[in-house]
């Protein structure tokens, strides 16, 4: 079992540390200050003459925001301590500690207070991966500084170590004479400062905190919190752990925000913590798509910063082909050596189709046609790409093969190498063509028919878009149908063969509308089978299939924004109470996580474990995952934009009697839903 | 149907020099210097770029024992000067980088991060640079 960790984040940083506030990174362990993809510390020990401290109480107060109360270790049972610590730490540019140690006796006493620090500049990828660094690391104590660098041929990263109260500094680490008469309290704050985005790419040295000044950032960043939570529309309900789980939700999405530069100010969801801290067209689309009933904003900018990294060339060690959508973009040394492609990395096959989805939701929602009309270049340029490079064996369906090794084998939202098998488990051959992804495009086609129509005053465009659409659906209802299974297939795979795993995909099919009616009951069926609903909710993999396994990351796993796109879809084919089952199923499953869904949960079946089992390595907080409930609430209340008006048709499961929203904000203003069980 | 590719072209026939070519790939031949000027030359030939349509401002490229250059974006609108103007973005890196951006040997955000382009005041609108690139 790993050591418990206290994660603080705030914008692009994160520390992760033990729960005295240590850290002690070996080469593979996620944990020290991270930000733009780089550890910028990986130690961090504060001894107290010469021992670390015990641990009395942790608090993560806020998502920046944790402080640590320690006692001097004696090595001994624990005996009553007359000192007492506290570290008080915030996140952001680096992040701000404020240590006070307090003498309790009526005599004076001396400390040696020390803090060791250290730091190796690891990229996320060698943590990953566990690689070893290729250039230089120094330390050097200036100007009151601690500065701890790497270079690398032009490549310079630095951390800034000063404090306000005057320390004695060696390239390892601050010391302390601490002298404290009887009751005393000593105090200093450590500001510990990394680049931000600006000085990354300038190459100046990182900006020199004013020293003595109390870090004003914690107050700064709880008003931003308090106004964010307010801003936002309120949940009410009869069923307890509602209200909870949709504070959890806005308070972990609010610390995802990752701040892009390519818009100014603006902020859009990060894919997850700690590997993920950066923009992921496909989990920053459909995060966004999922929170748009709350906080509609982050469409917006998600949007605007995708168009300005979409592909403009061919570029194979990228993926990159004109009018794509980017798969992620990283900062790292191995992106800045080249030795990874993600400067940025093109290398997925749905991100484009769910761009032009979300910019055409967006509108539905905020009626914001000036985002639609001034991404419209963009938006038809990814139309553009779907029918041409998307294709390129040219069958009509989106398909994917990476150009290098170094690229992703899988490009779709399953994008482990081994999630497109067939049912006797064997892998399927590339290009492949998921089932999801046609779907995607099918939606994407129709959405942009409407804007092309209502926006851009291009009826031919929208005349053709729907004539392609109509003609893609009746093919994949037949070319993708495996009869003697009664089910969709999973993919296509480069030899043309059906993929024919029964697998969750089959879900987002209905989200999409690609699916006939007529075989809309055969996918609820399949959906909603012991073989795929473990009670929890739909896993990604049924089970009976060759290479299912209930603790395989996409081959059995419960992913929860799979489960609230498939209610979506469930829904939208009519299918209300099976859609409400699958979202109280998830919901549930959020109460044995303290109200925060995990990005995937164990598969085993509900009446076996009696409680969701948690994915071994999986990202938490997780952008999609914490989109969860917000769509989900909006599928329970059936909140659709018609015109400019919000329709309510809500059904509830039976565990919730009522549910409430209030304020929820659209081209209607802000607007109430409220729904109660009827009796009988 | 026009494909994709096609499409894209057509929104750069102005990019285009009267012999048809862009930028020269042989560095062998084409010293870098030249093949600066000549790139530059060119995007003050091509006029407009439909890609940095949501784009306004200047970037002030200062290419080491090459020259200055001021690239004005305005929606759009390119405009290449050699005339010292304000610039909102200022960029600097040698002519063997430079070289090899402009001829996609070596991409743009890549050698920013890696500290060869340093770069002051809005780096962002520095970046959307690579857009002018093919």
């Amino acid at each position: 079992m790993a050591t418990p960790t206290v994660s603080i984040l705030e914008g692009n940083t994160f520390i992760v540390s033990d729960l005295a506030g240590n850290i002690n990174a070996t080469p593979i362990d996620p944990v020290g200050l991270f930000a733009w993809d780089t550890r910028f510390l990986s130690k961090w020990i504060l001894t107290v003459n010469g021992t670390v401290p015990n641990v009395l109480s942790t608090d993560d107060l806020q998502y920046y925001l944790a402080q640590f109360f320690l006692v001097p270790g004696t090595g001994t049972i624990y005996v009553d301590s007359d000192i007492s610590i506290i570290r008080r730490r915030a996140a952001g540019a680096g992040f701000q500690e404020e240590i006070v140690i307090r003498n309790e006796k009526p005599e004076a006493t001396d400390l040696q207070v020390r803090l060791e620090a250290g730091a190796d500049f690891a990229d996320l990828f060698e943590v990953k991966d566990q690689l070893k660094k290729k250039g230089e690391l120094y330390q050097r104590v200036r100007d009151s500084s601690l500065v701890l660098g790497y270079s690398r041929d032009t490549y310079v990263r630095e951390t800034r170590i000063t404090s306000s109260v005057p320390a004695e500094m060696d390239p390892r680490g601050l010391s302390y004479a601490v002298h404290l008469g009887p009751h005393e309290e000593w105090h200093t704050t450590i500001d510990v400062r990394i680049p931000t985005a600006g000085q990354l790419l300038s190459g100046e040295e990182n900006a020199k905190p004013e020293v003595g000044v109390p870090p004003d950032g914690a107050a700064r960043r709880a008003k931003d919190l308090r106004s964010w939570m307010i801003t936002a529309p309120k949940v009410g309900s009869s069923w307890a752990p509602m209200e909870r789980i949709y504070e959890r939700s806005l308070v972990d999405l609010a610390a995802l925000r990752f701040f892009p530069g390519v818009v100014p100010g603006g902020s859009l969801p990060a894919a997850g913590l700690p590997w993920f801290m950066s923009i992921f067209g496909r989990d920053s689309i459909l995060t966004s798509f999922q929170a748009l009933p709350f906080v509609p904003e982050m469409a917006a900018t998600t949007l605007r910063a995708l168009a300005a990294w979409q592909g403009t060339k061919e570029d194979p060690f990228r993926d990159e082909e004109p009018g794509k959508i980017l798969h992620e973009l990283r900062y790292g040394e191995m992106t800045a050596f080249t030795e990874r492609p993600h400067s940025p990395y093109y290398g997925a096959a749905d991100v484009t189709p769910l761009f032009i989805i979300l910019l055409d939701e967006l509108e539905r929602w905020t009626g914001d046609r000036g985002l639609v009309e001034e991404l419209e270049m963009e938006a038809k340029a990814a139309l553009l790409w779907i029918d041409d490079y998307g294709d390129r064996n040219g069958d009509g369906y989106v398909d994917y093969q990476r150009h290098l090794d170094t690229g992703l084998e899988n490009q779709c939202w399953k994008d482990s190498w081994n999630s497109i098998l067939f049912s006797d488990g064997s892998n399927s051959k590339l290009p492949r063509a998921p089932a999801e992804i046609q779907g995607y495009v099918y939606d994407a086609k129709l959405r942009g028919a409407r804007m092309a129509r209502l926006f851009w005053n291009d009826p031919a465009l929208a005349d053709r878009l729907e004539r392609e659409a109509a003609e893609l659906k009746g093919r994949f209802n037949r070319d993708y149908w495996i009869d003697e299974r009664g089910h969709f297939a999973l993919a296509i795979d480069g030899d043309g063969r059906k993929v024919d795993s029964l697998t969750s995909n089959i879900g987002h099919l209905l989200w999409s509308g690609i699916v006939e009616q007529e075989r809309a009951a055969s996918c609820l069926d399949s959906l909603l089978s012991d073989r795929l609903y473990s009670g929890w909710g739909i896993r990604t993999m049924a089970e009976g299939d060759g290479a299912y396994n209930p603790i395989g990351y996409h081959i059995g796993t419960v992913w929860p924004h799979d489960n609230s796109i498939i209610a979506l879809g469930l829904a939208r084919y009519g299918y209300r109470e099976e859609a409400a089952r699958v979202a109280m199923g998830i919901l549930e499953a959020a109460t044995y996580f303290h109200e925060r869904l995990p990005e995937a949960f164990a598969g085993f079946r509900r009446d076996m474990t009696r409680f969701p089992v948690q994915y071994p390595t999986a990202c938490s907080p997780q952008a999609w995952a914490t989109g969860t409930p917000l769509l989900l609430l909006r599928v329970l209340l059936g909140l659709e934009p018609i015109g400019d008006h919000l329709i309510v048709d809500p059904h509830l499961p039976e565990q919730i009697g009522w549910l409430q929203i209030l304020d929820i904000p659209g081209r209607w203003g802000r607007t109430d839903a409220f729904a109660r069980v009827r009796e009988g | 149907m026009v494909s994709a590719r096609a499409c894209w072209d057509l929104r750069h026939s102005t990019a285009r020099t009267a012999d048809g070519s862009l930028i020269g790939m042989n560095t062998t031949v084409t010293t870098k210097p030249t093949i600066i000027h000549r790139f530059f030359d060119e995007l003050a030939l091509r006029g407009s770029e439909p890609l940095l349509h949501n784009v306004t401002g200047t970037i002030e490229w200062n290419i080491k024992d090459v020259g200055r250059w001021w690239v004005r974006m305005n929606h759009g609108a390119v405009h290449v000067s050699q005339s010292p103007q304000n610039a909102d973005c200022v960029a600097s890196c040698d002519a063997v980088t430079f070289a090899g951006i402009i001829t996609g040997k070596e991409n743009l955000m890549a050698a920013a991060l890696r500290g060869a382009v340093p770069s002051s005041g809005n780096v962002a609108l520095g970046l959307s640079f690579q857009r002018l690139l093919r």
